[in-house]
């Protein structure tokens, strides 16, 4: 046990819809460091982030945190459910567990509530707040039977907002203080003083003993029940309850109030008895109902029989369900399965509508074995459901015994700590209303403190110990039934005393023995019955009147009294009780046993003294004239007038016919009442037909809203969807590629336009195989590649040409992929390689042509090295020669390109060659003429040689020397080229001795690469050459 | 002196430099040439005109394929050597057998290759 100084209460707080509002309200109110620890519990949707703590944090100065599992609650500390989970207490630690399958719990307060009761005990305080459901009702419960505070909200000016949360938890009748959420705190205050000053705690040095004793004698006289015996913690705990309600500080003071006060006697007495409920509570009893009863009812019962047991003022549902297990054990047993109903009814609406759902926080369950708790209970989220074979054995409804026509035929009835709460007198109308309700043999299982008391004539014990009673079948009663009577006696009005009035009664004694004599032996024979007609007492001399009837004991006067004195009593009788005066009835014949007839003058008077309650009426007996014989009476109707003869005769031939009519009466009043308890049974399955309506418009509401996000989603989806469709189909038309999708049946799914271009295809061949249609393509391997890249899944390439357009493509078969990857098909592109094709091949020549060029020049090369070594006199001679020759070629190519290959002009050709010698002393005409790359190439070679030779030797050798070259054009097609090479005013030129390279250069370029001829002539003025050739490519 | 009469080598080359060049080494060899010629219209008059045991042809000679005075060398079952600067010259299939030599041309193998087909 924890340092008491440490102790300190802990509230459960409880909301849900409307809840938020409350909450503020409730910390608002609350006073400065209250010493209490908070838990707040709301009613969240597991997947939103809540604010909670952040909105409270606001109202008050308490540290606000969100609760997390296994803290210890601290005083002054507000603790705020998260989303997702369920929160408990165990050893004044948070535990906290995430509610299965994402969804909501649906009691989370009952959770923490029953956890808390359980936990702390008389240190546990309870807040139930505006909300929507039953939510907190069962916790409410078990924090009350454990002696903590409960609290619930009630209306005032704002909220709460949604009532009937607190509304049935008020209807439990277990709530302290039904008060608006901003006074919670002051009275919560209060409790947490309380508890920390020990006031509640029974002092014996304070005379506890004597209070208790006191207490408890104002309660046994008023109620007739004795705590003496009672614990005294338990005791005082509750009175102190009491007076913390009720603002009182004073024990003495609170006896005081007693005393003045019945009606907090009976809410104390109430509180005293709040017991706790629980499933199979007095578990000994419930071992006998199991063993001595169960079977019983089952016994020689078929598949076509029904076993109807009754469960008056069933509260919660515990009992209920409790008894319904039972029989579902011994059903489990049985071959064949009679139907078994379990009616259970309440006045209390709320509390039904707990008991309906059937669902328990498993703190309440521990009183259930593990293996019922298995067999019978499903357990969702942290509460266990009850499992549908047992809810459906069971029917509520709302009912009331007192008022509503019972049940009838009933097997059992178990009405367990209901009657204590009655006064005497509904206890007399109750218990044989049971007794009318139960068959012959049927069952009625009470309280451990309840008893059939003076009705042991209607019941035998089957066990005394556990209050198991039998109906005897050997009496017969006439029900007292509520159905055609709407005047009620008083709920709870103190018992009144079974003794003679006249004994009691104080006053004058003498007067009181002499009226008592004069009674006795004067006064006409009477008796007092009630208004059913049951004889309450009898006087002397009766038995002239009366006799006892054939058959079961009865005190019905209308059965004892003698033959012709009924009809008219009844009638007498009946008129009393409806006109409530005073009926006479004259000359009633009665006969005697000896057969004497004696006319009897019957007076049936209320009794005055008992106007306010239970009415009772004498009847009076008073001979009229003497007796007589058969015979005299016989004759006595003659002495009459004839007139009166014939009245009397259909006088009686009336009575008769009101007799039968008053039987029809009442088997139609029978009728009636079955007829009423088919409609209630049929009442209460719609009634629950309702609830599953109700439960499942819920799950549709909320399956529409999620249906509607979802619609919202897909609504953007599409729209994007949309968007993305319109971009592709922009693609497709303006793509120049055609493309060509198909599944796998190779069937066409789409394609692009231009595919029209290679098939012959129309928009409506979609659907039809690709195989059906002609290609403008050979493409023989086309079907056989594209099961090739379904069975390996990667992509082929082909190269085809159209037949037609001489276009070709590269066609490329991909695998049409669905978003999770699996390959549903294939994309066959046609890609349009015909420039590239194109390309490919002229770059191929290109580079053949380069590469023979190089080669050849380089031959070339070679050879103008060997030629101009063999000739060359020195080294140094060979290379200047050498390289002026490779410089021409050089410059020659270096035109060509700045040409770009193409033809360029003759003059240019010349003029590159000789302009090194200076153009002062060179002269060029000639109309202007294009040559070939290779003629523009050999013409500068031979153009180089005469120069260089005119350069070393000749007219360029010396300053007054000079060169023209001319050329003039002939031919048909002015192709024909006349060059001409003169020098004049330089060194005589000798021939050569032998013929050099040069010479042979020029005449061997001119033939062999101009097609011409070259003649060259030295003259004593300078050389003189002479080119001929034709611009026409050979 | 000299018993045997010279082998006479037709050479079909269109750059003169390289005709040069291949008919001394041919004469150096012990070859009479006839040519060299740069056109296929000049070789194939002088086949006309003479017999030759051999023949060396340029494949292109001034933008012209030597394939016709293949086909009159293989008419009279002369042997013969392509001589081409292009490396990845394709040949019809009828000389697809035919020996071809890369220019630049080495003229001892030239020499050697000539000799072979000859002494056959």
């Amino acid at each position: 046990m924890a340092n008491r100084r440490s102790k300190f209460p802990i509230v459960g707080i409880g909301a849900s819809a409307g809840g938020v509002e409350a909450l503020e309200g409730f910390f608002q109110g609350l006073p400065p460091q209250p010493g209490l620890g908070f838990i707040v519990v709301t009613h969240l949707s597991p997947d939103r982030e809540s604010l909670l703590h952040e909105i409270i944090a606001r109202h008050t100065d308490l540290s606000v945190v969100v609760a997390e599992d296994d803290v210890a609650v601290r005083p002054n500390c507000v603790y705020v459910l998260p989303a997702d989970a369920i929160i408990s207490l165990v050893g004044g630690r948070l535990q906290l567990r995430k509610s299965s399958n994402g969804r909501r719990e649906r009691k989370p307060i009952d959770i923490l509530f029953s956890s808390l009761a359980i936990d702390q005990g008389e240190y546990a305080a309870s807040v139930v707040l505006s909300g929507g459901d039953g939510d907190g009702t069962l916790g409410t419960k078990a924090i009350k039977e454990r002696g903590g505070l409960t609290l619930a909200q009630v209306a005032d000016g704002h909220g709460p907002r949604h009532s009937s949360m607190p509304d049935s938890a008020i209807s439990t009748g277990y709530v302290d203080f039904a008060i608006p959420a901003h006074e919670m705190g002051a009275r919560l205050a209060e409790f947490a003083r309380d508890l920390a000053e020990g006031s509640g705690e029974p002092d014996p040095a304070n005379g506890g003993a004597s209070a208790q004793a006191e207490i408890s004698a104002i309660i046994r006289n008023q109620i007739g029940h004795d705590f003496g015996g009672y614990k005294s913690n338990t005791f005082f705990r509750r009175v102190q309850r009491r007076m913390q309600v009720l603002q009182v500080s004073d024990q003495a003071k609170y006896i005081e109030r007693l005393k003045g006060d019945p009606k907090e006697v009976g809410t104390l007495f109430r509180d005293l008895l709040i017991n706790v409920t629980n499933f199979f509570r007095d578990g000994d009893a419930f071992d006998t109902l199991r063993d001595l009863v169960v079977p019983k009812l089952f016994e020689g019962r078929g598949a076509d029989d029904s076993v109807r047991i009754w469960v008056p003022g069933c509260a919660t549902g515990e009992e209920v369900y409790s008894i319904a297990i039972l029989l579902r054990e011994r059903m489990d047993q049985l071959t064949a399965v009679p139907r078994v109903q379990v009616f259970a009814t309440d006045i209390d609406e709320a509390a039904l509508g707990v008991a309906r759902a059937g669902r328990y926080p498993e703190a309440l369950l521990d009183t259930v074995s593990p293996e019922r708790r298995n067999r019978f209970f499903v357990l969702d989220g942290g509460s266990y459901v009850l499992t549908k074979e047992i809810r459906d054995l069971c029917v509520f409804s709302p009912h009331s015994v007192i008022r509503d026509p019972p049940f009838s035929r009933l097997d059992m009835i178990s009405c367990r700590n209901l009657l204590i709460y009655f006064g005497a007198d509904i206890q007399n109308q109750v218990l044989p209303t049971f007794r009318y309700a139960l068959r012959e043999g049927g069952y009625l299982f009470l309280g451990l403190s309840e008893s059939v008391g003076k009705f042991a004539d209607l019941f035998e014990a089957v066990d005394k110990k556990h209050r198991v009673f039998r109906s005897r079948d050997d009496v017969s009663i006439s029900p007292q039934l509520p159905l055609s009577i709407r005047r009620h006696p008083g709920l709870a009005g103190p018992a009144r005393g079974r003794r003679n009035p006249l004994e009691s009664a104080p006053g004058i004694a003498l007067r009181q023995a002499l009226e008592f004599q004069v009674l006795e032996r004067f006064a006409p024979a009477h008796v007092l019955v009630n208004r059913d007609g049951d004889i309450v007492h009898f006087s002397a001399r009766t038995n002239r009147y009366l006799e006892l009837a054939p058959g079961a004991p009865t005190r019905q006067l209308m059965s004892l009294a003698r033959k012709g004195l009924r009809l008219e009593l009844r009638s007498a009788f009946r008129e009393a009780v409806e006109t409530d005066t005073t009926v006479t009835r004259d000359a009633v014949p009665v006969t005697s046993e000896e057969g004497r007839v004696q006319r009897v003058r019957i007076t049936i008077e209320p009794l005055l003294e008992r106007r306010d309650s239970a009415p009772l009426y004498v009847v009076i007996f008073a001979d009229d004239g003497a007796s007589l014989s058969a015979a005299e009476a016989r004759d006595l109707p003659a002495l009459e007038s004839g007139a009166a003869v014939l009245l009397e005769r259909e006088l009686r031939d009336t009575k008769e016919r009101l007799q039968s009519l008053i039987e029809e009466y009442e088997t139609a009043l029978e009728e009636l009442r079955s007829s009423n308890e088919e409609l209630l049974s049929v009442n209460e399955e719609l009634q629950s037909s309702n609830e599953e309506l109700e439960a499942s418009k819920e799950e549709q509401q909320s399956l529409n809203e999620e249906l509607n996000t979802v619609n919202a989603e897909l609504l953007v989806k599409i729209d994007a969807l949309d968007r993305v469709n319109g971009d592709l189909q922009n693609l497709f038309e303006s793509t120049q590629i055609p493309t060509v999708f198909l599944d796998r049946g190779m069937v066409i799914r789409s394609f692009t336009p231009s595919v029209k271009e290679l098939f012959n295809i129309l928009p409506g061949d979609r659907g039809r195989p690709l195989t059906d249609l002609n290609s403008r393509l050979p493409l023989p391997d086309l079907v056989e590649d594209i099961r090739a890249v379904f069975a390996h899944g990667d992509a082929i390439e082909r190269d085809a040409s159209h037949a037609e357009t001489g276009r070709h493509y590269t066609l490329r078969v991909a695998p049409y992929r669905t978003l999770e990857g699996a390959a549903d098909g294939v994309v066959v592109t046609f890609i349009d390689v015909t420039r590239l094709t194109e390309a490919q091949a002229h770059q191929q020549t290109l580079i053949a042509e380069l590469n023979h060029r190089v080669k050849n020049m380089l031959m070339v090369v070679i050879g103008v090295a060997e030629q101009t070594h063999r000739l060359a006199a020195t080294p140094d001679a060979f290379l200047e020669s050498f390289v002026g020759r490779l410089q021409a070629m050089a410059r020659s190519y270096e035109l060509l390109s700045r040409e770009n290959w193409t033809e360029s002009s003759l003059e240019d050709a010349v003029r590159t060659e000789v302009a090194p010698f200076g153009m002062e002393r060179v002269t060029i005409a000639g109309p202007p003429a294009s040559l070939k790359p290779r003629h523009a190439l050999s013409l500068g070679m031979v153009i180089h040689e005469l120069a260089t030779n005119a350069g070393k030797y000749g007219a360029l050798s010396v300053p007054a020397g000079r060169v023209s070259i001319e050329w003039s054009l002939s031919g048909e097609a002015d192709d024909c080229v006349d060059l001409y090479w003169r020098e004049t005013h330089g060194p005589a030129a000798p021939a050569p001795k032998r013929r050099g390279f040069g010479l042979r250069l020029i005449e061997r370029e001119t033939s062999y690469n101009l097609g011409g001829k070259a003649t060259v002539g030295f003259s004593p003025t300078g050389v003189e050459a002479h080119v001929r050739f034709s611009l026409a490519d050979m | 002196m000299e018993t045997a009469r010279r082998p006479l080598v037709l050479i079909v080359e269109d750059e003169w430099l390289i005709a040069d060049q291949i008919e001394q080494a041919m004469s150096a060899a012990g070859y009479d040439v006839l040519g060299p010629v740069g056109r296929v219209r000049a070789a194939l008059a002088l086949l006309a005109a003479s017999h030759v045991d051999a023949a060396l042809l340029d494949i292109n000679v001034h933008g012209e394929r030597s394939f016709a005075v293949a086909e009159k060398l293989v008419e009279a079952a002369t042997p013969f050597i392509f001589l081409s600067g292009y490396s990845n010259v394709e040949l019809p299939e009828a000389f697809s057998r035919r020996p071809l030599m890369q220019k630049p041309v080495d003229v001892t193998r030239l020499c050697l290759c000539l000799q072979s087909l000859l002494s056959v």
